[in-house]
Formats: structure tokens, sequence, C-alpha cells
């Protein structure tokens, strides 16, 4: 045991200075330290990302700036802008091995289609991103997430909520229908007969655990 | 199709709701209990010991997942984890990389931590669960064929206790004011995020016990006016602040209302001082003892318990969904953070059986800081010792030493261990 003269202490460590008032300590035993030091490692990914969002940022910039100094009218800036925050959902959603494959699609078919329609508005908004590429994005994403359920039974309760998300996601095509904002009234109904298809089918065919995940992810 | 049964699940009890919505690297809101032993720690038998005690502990067993409205738990089986300590104590445990769990079973020497997350459960359920762990790998390691003697918290042997005893016992209409103030908060020079400096520190406990008799105090008292004091000497009496210091004292419930569960039930006892003269330490211990007797009563608790409860059943606040409440909950306790100046936490004498006590040297209890609240007090007594540990973000050590000189200048032996973090 080491004690410290000026505190009055034992020292049960083997710190070379006392702790309490940073004294030498008089040590005749030699003490093993009870702790580990601890070192950090600097994550190398991390300075690639901090590094890609400056470089995002200055595109973002740049673009802007290039866009208002040269063809004022054509808004191409907003596409750049877009691509580049789509990239940034890709890049913490699709790489990451925190989410599933379910939630991925669904985040996937949400920014495509944001990214689509600034692309769109950004030409002339001719209404192709709402009428065309929206429902066949709705319709794709309910229908791979249908082939994985089938193909992976085990993993439904995992994919539960983001499949009921994006099945609610297949009714909006309709609902923008009748809103005027989509022209194309074919494209929006299929989009809301898939919906409603799987919909029914989940039901009619879903057993009991199916019904239990679906009680205690909405317990209020 | 293979796996059909149905996978049990739990709601959070009501103080474990907030923490997963607030908790990240800066306040991780875990704690630490730990016992040191004889001999090195074989990891191997420890891992064994785990894989023994983790399934009579399903409050432990757990992982979580987002609901809607809330959060809530469901079984984990995936396997547990047991390795050597390699960060800080109380550090934010990533579920991610530990296998869903909301503790870490990690080893140093001699030494087994249990590092636990909140919302599982509280001091209490911390320190059975560690002894448990412990107990079975003793009679492991020495292969012994000691009797066990499981330290149950549950009435029932067969069914846990996971009753929310928050719930249980909330007074529906009883909601009174609550009185908000911002309190002093200790300022420095602070250690980066998740570092921390950790001072053990181990005295006589009988002796400890009859200095504060003779002041009609108990220990907790008497550590928390000592706290009290070296705040004030230190940092308050010159820094002309008119806010007052505020200790939280956490309380466990289980006696004031007979129950036994298994998860969180504990209250949090407000001790005030704003002082505007200079004081004698006696004169804040008898304030201190004043108020403890004023506030450690059901009456107290049952009103706190009461106002908790009636929020999380607000259906205003049920129906909102779980992203938005998190948004507004971490808003909420932004503000809470300026709510007091540090905490001092008793978690009492530990009973260890016989045979188990001549493997056993001590534990150790050790409580989280932050920049808001940087200094803490964590006490727990084994074997007539007490262990009073210092866990502090500051560079300066004024606190500790003041406390221990203190101590020491009223005849305690004192022993000190520290982690060796910024003594250089």
């Amino acid at each position: 045991m080491n004690k410290c003269k000026n505190c009055d202490v034992n020292i049960a460590c083997d710190s070379k200075v006392c702790p309490l008032c940073k004294n030498q300590i008089e040590g005749v035993s030699v003490i093993s330290n009870t702790y580990p030091k601890i070192t950090f490692s600097a994550s190398k990914y991390n300075l690639i990302l901090k590094i890609y969002a400056v470089l995002s940022i200055l595109g973002i910039l740049v673009s802007i700036i290039v866009n208002l100094l040269t063809l004022k009218n054509v808004l191409w800036s907003l596409i750049c802008i877009a691509g580049i925050l789509y990239s940034w959902s890709v890049i913490n959603h699709v790489v990451s091995k925190n989410y599933n494959v379910a939630s991925k699609i669904l985040v996937q078919t949400l920014t495509i289609s944001l990214l689509i329609i600034a692309i769109d508005y950004a030409i002339g908004f001719s209404g192709w991103s709402v009428n065309f590429v929206i429902p066949s994005l709705t319709i794709t994403a309910n229908v791979t997430i249908l082939i994985l359920v089938l193909v992976n039974r085990m993993k439904w309760r995992n994919y539960v909520r983001y499949q009921m998300v994006m099945l609610t996601l297949g009714f909006i095509p309709i609902i923008l229908y009748l809103l005027d904002v989509e022209q194309v009234m074919w494209t929006a109904l299929v989009s809301a007969i898939v919906s409603l298809v799987i919909l029914l089918v989940t039901i009619i065919f879903s057993d009991r655990n199916v019904k239990n995940e679906l009680k205690r992810r909405i317990h209020i | 199709m293979k796996n059909q049964k149905e996978i049990n699940w739990y709601k959070l009890d009501n103080t474990a709701k907030v923490f997963p919505i607030v908790s990240d690297k800066n306040l991780s809101n875990v704690f630490r209990v730990a016992v040191v032993l004889k001999e090195d720690i074989d990891p191997v038998i420890l891992k064994s010991a785990l894989e023994e005690v983790l399934p009579l502990f399903p409050v432990f067993k757990v992982r979580i997942k987002s609901g809607l409205f809330w959060y809530y738990y469901e079984v984990n089986n995936k396997e547990p984890i047991v390795e050597k300590e390699q960060n800080y104590p109380c550090a934010y445990i990533d579920v991610k990389t530990n296998n869903r769990y909301h503790f870490k079973v990690t080893y140093y020497k001699k030494r087994i931590n249990l590092d636990l997350f909140h919302s599982i459960t509280d001091g209490m359920g911390a320190i059975n669960f560690l002894k448990n762990l412990t107990f079975a790998y003793i009679r492991l390691s020495s292969n012994q064929k000691t009797k066990t003697n499981f330290v149950e918290m549950n009435v029932n042997n067969e069914l846990p206790d996971l009753e929310d005893s928050y719930i249980k016992n909330y007074e529906k209409n009883s909601l009174k004011d609550l009185e908000v103030r911002n309190a002093f908060q200790m300022k420095g020079k602070m250690m980066p995020v998740s570092v921390v400096r950790i001072i053990h520190s181990y005295m006589n406990s009988k002796k400890l016990y009859k200095i504060a008799k003779r002041k009609k105090a108990t220990v907790t008292e008497y550590i928390t006016a000592l706290l009290m004091f070296a705040m004030y000497s230190v940092y308050y009496k010159d820094s002309g602040s008119t806010k007052p210091m505020i200790i939280e004292i956490p309380v466990n419930l289980r006696k004031f209302f007979s129950s036994n569960t298994a998860t969180n039930f504990f209250g949090l006892m407000p001790i005030v001082f704003q002082p505007n003269r200079v004081y004698t330490f006696d004169e804040v211990l008898s304030e201190v003892s004043r108020q403890f007797e004023e506030k450690a009563t059901k009456e107290a608790m049952t009103e706190q318990i009461s106002r908790n409860v009636s929020f999380e059943k607000n259906f205003l606040v049920r129906i909102i969904p779980l992203f938005l409440k998190k948004v507004i909950i971490k808003v909420i306790y932004f503000f809470s953070k300026r709510g007091s100046s540090s905490i001092v936490s008793n978690l009492g004498i530990i009973d260890v059986p016989r045979e188990y006590q001549k493997y056993i040297e001590r534990f150790q209890f050790v409580l989280e800081v932050t920049k808001e609240l940087p200094v803490k007090i964590g006490v727990i007594t084994y074997n007539n010792e007490l262990e009073l540990t210092f866990t502090s973000k500051l560079y300066e050590c004024k606190i500790e030493k003041f406390i221990l000189d203190f101590l020491k200048d009223r005849g305690l032996k004192i022993t000190i261990e520290s982690n060796g973090e910024r003594n250089e």
C-alpha cells in the first residue's frame, strides 16, 4: 500500500502522483493498476464522411451560384442539389447495416420519388414524374416487399410496419389524381389496386403472430 | 415454417420510457455496479455464469423495439457478450454492437463490471443481478457444491415480478404544480465526452455511521450534506450565483409501497440549499436532515409518481407517434438538465451469504456524469467497508479532496483507488 503524505490517505493503485493533490507519492510497494488504459482510435470512415460532407456543401453552393450567373431560367442546380441530397440518403440508410431490407425499400421509394419530382420540376414540370414514375415506384416497392415476405416468412414480423406504410403510400397516386395533380388515371388506379389486393391478402392470410405483432407495435 | 412460438413482450415502466429517447454519447443513462474478487477473473467461467443466470432475469434478457407510440421490450435470444473492460465506466451502450442487450458484463483483473442502461432497472435490480452472477461465477470456478442461494426480488418463485409499480401506486388526481427551477452547476475545464476520472474511497462504515449518528444524521444525509458543503466552499461561495444548489437523492420506493418489482421503482428527492450567509457544516447538516425527513415520505413520493404517471397516461401524450414524442421529450429533457447540481446515490449495505463471503473483496457503485452535473457520488457498503466513489468530468479534483480531507480530519482512515485518468 502506498501513501500520500500530503493528504494522509492510502493509495491502492499504481498512480505515481496522488490523484487528489498531484504530489509525488512515496511508494515502497509496487501496486498494479486496477483500470485499463483506454485509447480511442479515430474511425477512418468518419473522416471520409466528413470530407464528403464538405464536398457536398461546396457542390451545392457552386451549382447554385453558377446557375444564377448563367442559365437563370432553367433551375438545373436543383437537379444537382437533389442528387447530392439523395446520395446522402443512400449513404446513411442503404449502405448502413443497421436497417433491414424493407425499411431500405421504403426509404428509397420516398427519396427517389422526391429526386424525380425535383428533376421534373427543374425542367419545367411536364408531370411525367407524378403520372408515371411514382406509381411505378409504389407498385414495384409493394410487390418487392410482398416477394420478400413470401420468400422469408420468418422475417415478416420485422417487415410488417414498413409493409403497412408502403401499402398506404400506394394509395397516394390516386389521391393526387383526385386532387388533379396527377393527370393519368390508369397508373394511379393500378397502384391503388395493387396496394388493396396485397393488403387484403395480408389480412386474410395473417395468423395470430401477425396480429400479435401489430398489437404490440401500436400499443398506446 | 419453424418459429411459431409467440415471443413475449413487455411495456417499459414509467421511468424507463424516457431513457431510450434521451440517451446518447453525452448522456448515456448507464450506471455501473461492480464486484472485486480475490483472484483474477476467468472470462470463460464468467461467460458460463452469465449464460446460467441471464435466463432467470427476464428483465435483463430483452431487446428494445419501436412501436408506433412507445418503445417496448421483446425477449432477446442472442448470445450475451463478455469481454475485457475496454472503455470508461458508464459509457454509452450501443446495442447494435452488443447483440442488442442493454447491459455490458466486462472484467478487468479481479473485477467484474456490470454496466447497465437505466431503462432495464434501477440500482436494487442491478445489484441483485450482479450478486447472482457473482455467486454463479464463484460456484463454477471453485467447483464447490454450495447450496444454491438465489436472492429473489420477486415473492412468487415462478414468475418474476414485472409489475410497473409506478402505475400501481399512483393517485389519479393529485397534481400539484411542479416548481421548476434552475440549479447552480459546477463549472471548470472538462474532460472530453465519455472520459471520466473515477476515485474510489474506502473507509470503515461503522465509524462513519457513528460520526453521523453523533450529529443525529444517517450516513446518506451526512454524505449529502458534505457534498453540499464542499460544493459551497469550493465553487458556490465565490461564484456570486443566485441559483440554489440542488442535490438529488434516488430513493428506493419498494419499502414505501411494499413492492417487489424487478423493474425500476425509485423516486428522486431534491435537497435544496441556497445560502445567503456563511454556514457551518453542522448547520448544513441539520438543514439537509430536515429536508430528508420532510421529503422522504410516502406522500411526497406518491405525488412525484402521480405526476409522472399522469403525464404518461395523458391521452394526448399517448396519441402522439413515437417519432414526434422523441423530439418533444428531448426538448423537455434539455431544459431539465439544469434542474440539479449533483446526485448522491446510496445502495446501502450489501448482504452476502456466508459461503460466498470469503471470495468477495468488495462491491463498487459508479454513476455517470455529464457536463451539467460533472461530479457525482455513488455509495455502497459491504463487510463493514463503505465505498464512496466519485465520478468526475472536471480536471480539478477539489470536491474529492475537500470531502476526503474532511472525513480524514474526523478520524476516518481512508484508502483511495483511481482509474488513473488525468492524474499526470
